[in-house]
């Protein structure tokens, strides 16, 4: 067993390790990444955001193609296997794993393909896939396993009838039905992207509507596109079990007796920490009672020089997030000056059509009493919006009252995910209402409705607010 | 069933000429190869248990009596313990499921026309065994790694045609000709003719795509790179199942030597996990 010192190892090779990784290198450390797969990159690479993204864009194109079809009177194939619609994310995936690979070796970080295991706080001992074992040391160790899908102990997921986002996309073909069971991220995403396929989608779940924690009108922004693409949601649902029938369909027990079928079962329940065989039990490492490594304002957890990020730590379990955390705690690790902190962390949710938002948000601003005005741009009124047949949808800009000042920023329709960022900017600036009006931006572009947005702030602040508030009442 | 044509037929035992005219007749596509049954053909065209095929799948299978009556004794044998006997294709299905009922279509048809060869048994049903063995490691492999099962099925199945598609023409050329090739000049010509026989038969039977890529790439999937999981899962499958057929042979090794295991991001606890299931696959074999 030969053994190796660093002065900076990191577990895992997601967005929070490699980024940590770089970090380290950049600033002359002695770094090593290890990684149990035979890519770099992590769930998000290999079965999570890249591929999950791709097959999204791949729906719209189709959906496009067949809206186009019917414009000019094309045929256009009714049916596509799920394959052919995955047939390029391999080389999506490919390459962003070869350009990853590439930074790691051109920061001079010593890759290690294994499973890690501590074997004190400063001890790793790594079992290679060939069943090698190697042990290095580190001074700093970061923990960023990642997280793996949840499996409830009443649903038993068997891949094939019942699956998960590990192995949906193993799927070789299109349902004709599916029940999706959760209303978090994920679930939406697929629900949305097989509805958009002409697949019968049925997403279940106990909460009274999708997508919790996102302010009222962008959940029923979504939950009114996905209707229109024959999409169906209960809430207020529990799940007692469900069955492969032998024959054709899986049956969805429901608490009170009611049995639902569909071809396949899709299920969401979010998403649990990769902390198995990595020698946590050695270490007292403190764990929260939903299974996440416990970790301070620098990421630091209870062990004194090991530190963790990314998923492992738990929400917002965000791609962005976790490269910003992984990056914050090596700087952490090594004693170096973090950047400034920022509490701005956008959230993008890839549905059809997809939503994002940054900042505060309405029930944000009720909780904190903040008082704001939202202005809204309904994409209808963007000539950029029509020109791409993309009209449905809005951006919503919410502003400090009294000051103008954006605190936060909402859009649900294409291209959402992309155009929150300047609404990002205004908010990380300090900038009002105004920086939106006085600018001169490209015509026509989606940057348009930040505009209309901004003077729907100002004709709203030019009313008094007692009026406003009459008026805000009568309007609901 | 007419075996070859007539170009064949000439063929007298010397291995090289045999060889040469074996490789001008396969050129020429005079060579006559067994067709792919309907049942077959759906199990493979869709390349899954597509929920929307099961209804007609049944039927399918109902509207042959030998090839219902045969997937009923599998079903009513050790390897599935039925509670009670199995009296009808819909029980079986109920008991099995439909995947299952394909798996086993598929292997009866597949069998019956490839893996029956007059004068060879040893060999074909050494053959035989070997593949199912190879299909049911590399649905094990596909279980671990959240893959598709259905096609590592297919993969692992038909993974050999090729070679069995070889011995049953060579051995028609013997009776057409009248005359025994002699045993090792008939395994070297099988050896050697295995892939153009796999990648003819591919064609005929109009084989999926990775079906195709792990008749051709299984046996150099440990040294190449840039192989599809399923060719992977199928090499791996394949050394698995002479393992468990011929531990003697210690072809477990070469799983050490190469680096397929690695590839399909395969631990040695993983391997041993996967390993212990060999009784669930001698059942499989006994079952046929």
């Amino acid at each position: 067993m030969a053994g190796d010192a660093y002065d900076y190892v990191v577990i895992g090779s997601g967005p929070a390790g490699q980024k940590a990784a770089i970090q380290a290198a950049k600033a002359g450390r002695r770094v090593a990444l290890i990684e149990r797969q035979r890519e770099v990159g992590g769930a998000c690479v290999h079965s999570g955001t890249i591929p999950s993204k791709a097959l999204r864009e791949k729906a719209l194109q189709l959906t496009r193609a067949r809206q186009a079809g019917n414009a000019f009177q094309l045929g256009i194939v009714a049916s596509v296997p799920l394959s052919a619609l995955l047939a390029g994310v391999e080389e999506i995936v490919a390459a962003h794993d070869r350009y990853m690979a590439a930074q790691l070796e051109r920061n001079g970080i010593r890759c290690i393909r294994g499973r890690a295991s501590f074997r004190s706080p400063t001890a790793l001992d790594i079992l290679r896939v060939d069943g090698t074992r190697l042990a290095i040391e580190g001074e700093r160790i970061l923990i960023a396993v990642g997280s793996r899908p949840r499996q409830p102990p009443e649903l038993a997921v068997d891949h094939e009838h019942i699956l998960d986002s590990d192995s949906i996309l193993s799927l070789p073909y299109i349902p004709r039905s599916m029940v999706v069971l959760g209303s978090g991220v994920i679930a939406c995403e697929y629900a949305s992207i097989f509805a958009a396929l002409g697949c019968a989608v049925t997403l279940i779940d106990k909460a009274a509507e999708p997508l919790g924690f996102l302010d009222p009108a962008l959940r029923t922004g979504f939950l009114t596109a996905f209707q229109a693409m024959g999409g169906k949601y209960r809430g207020g649902v529990e799940v007692a079990g469900a069955r492969f029938d032998g024959f054709s369909q899986v049956e969805v027990q429901l608490r009170g007796g009611e049995v639902l079928s569909a071809d396949i079962v899709f299920a969401a329940f979010g998403r649990v920490a990769n902390l198995e065989g990595i020698g946590l039990d050695r270490l007292q490492l403190a764990i929260s009672s939903r299974g996440h490594v416990q970790v301070d304002e620098q990421y630091q957890t209870n062990i004194p020089g090991i530190f963790a990020a990314g998923d492992t730590i738990g929400p917002p379990a965000l791609a962005c997030a976790a490269a910003d955390q992984g990056r914050r705690a090596a700087l952490a690790a090594l004693g170096l000056p973090p950047p400034a902190h920022t509490s701005l962390v956008p959230s993008g949710v890839y549905t059809i059509p997809e939503i994002a938002c940054v900042g505060l948000s309405r029930s944000g601003a009720a909780s904190k009493k903040i008082d704001v005005i939202v202005g809204r741009a309904d994409f209808s009124e963007v000539a950029r919006a029509h020109i791409a047949g993309e009209a449905t949808g809005f951006l919503e800009l919410l502003c400090d009252r009294s000051t103008a000042r954006v605190l936060g920023c909402q859009a649900i329709g294409e291209g959402a995910t992309d155009l929150v960022h300047l609404g990002q900017a205004a908010i990380a600036t300090g900038a009002t209402a105004d920086f939106f009006i006085e600018q001169i931006f490209n015509f026509p572009t989606m940057t348009e409705a930040y505009r209309i947005a901004a003077f729907d702030v100002l004709k709203q602040r030019s009313v008094p607010h007692a009026a406003h508030l009459k008026l805000a009442h009568a309007a609901n | 069933m007419a075996v070859t044509k007539m170009a064949l037929r000439t063929l007298n035992a010397e291995p090289a000429e045999l060889k040469e005219r074996l490789r001008a007749a396969l050129d020429a596509d005079q060579v006559e190869l067994p067709p792919l049954p309907q049942v077959a053909s759906e199990v493979v065209a869709s390349g899954t248990a597509d929920p929307r095929n099961a209804a007609a799948f049944s039927q399918l299978i109902q509207r042959d009596p030998a090839l219902a009556a045969n997937v009923m004794r599998i079903a009513n044998s050790a390897a599935y313990r039925p509670r009670a006997p199995i009296v009808s294709l819909q029980q079986a299905i109920a008991w099995l499921g439909i995947g299952e009922i394909r798996n086993i279509a598929l292997a009866v048809c597949v069998r019956g026309q490839l893996f029956v060869v007059p004068g060879h048994e040893p060999e074909i049903q050494e053959l035989w065994r070997e593949s199912v063995a190879t299909a049911c490691w590399a649905c094990e492999l596909a279980r671990l790694k959240k893959r598709n099962v259905e096609s590592a099925y297919l993969c692992g199945l038909l993974h050999r045609i090729g070679r069995a598609a070889a011995i049953g023409t060579l051995s028609r050329i013997e009776v057409a000709g009248r005359h025994t090739v002699a045993a090792r000049t008939f395994s070297a010509l099988a050896d050697e003719f295995e892939v153009d026989f796999g990648r003819k038969l591919a064609s005929q039977w109009q084989l999926p795509a990775a079906v195709c890529e792990a008749i051709h790439g299984w046996r150099n999937a440990g040294r190449t790179t840039g192989v599809t999981p399923e060719v992977l899962q199928t090499y791996v499958g394949h050394l698995l199942a002479i393992d468990l057929l011929h531990p003697e042979l210690g072809n477990l090794s070469l799983l050490a030597d190469h680096g397929a295991l690695g590839e399909l991001d395969v631990y040695p606890d993983e391997l041993e996990a996967l390993r212990a299931r060999r009784d669930n696959v001698l059942a499989s074999i006994a079952q046929f």
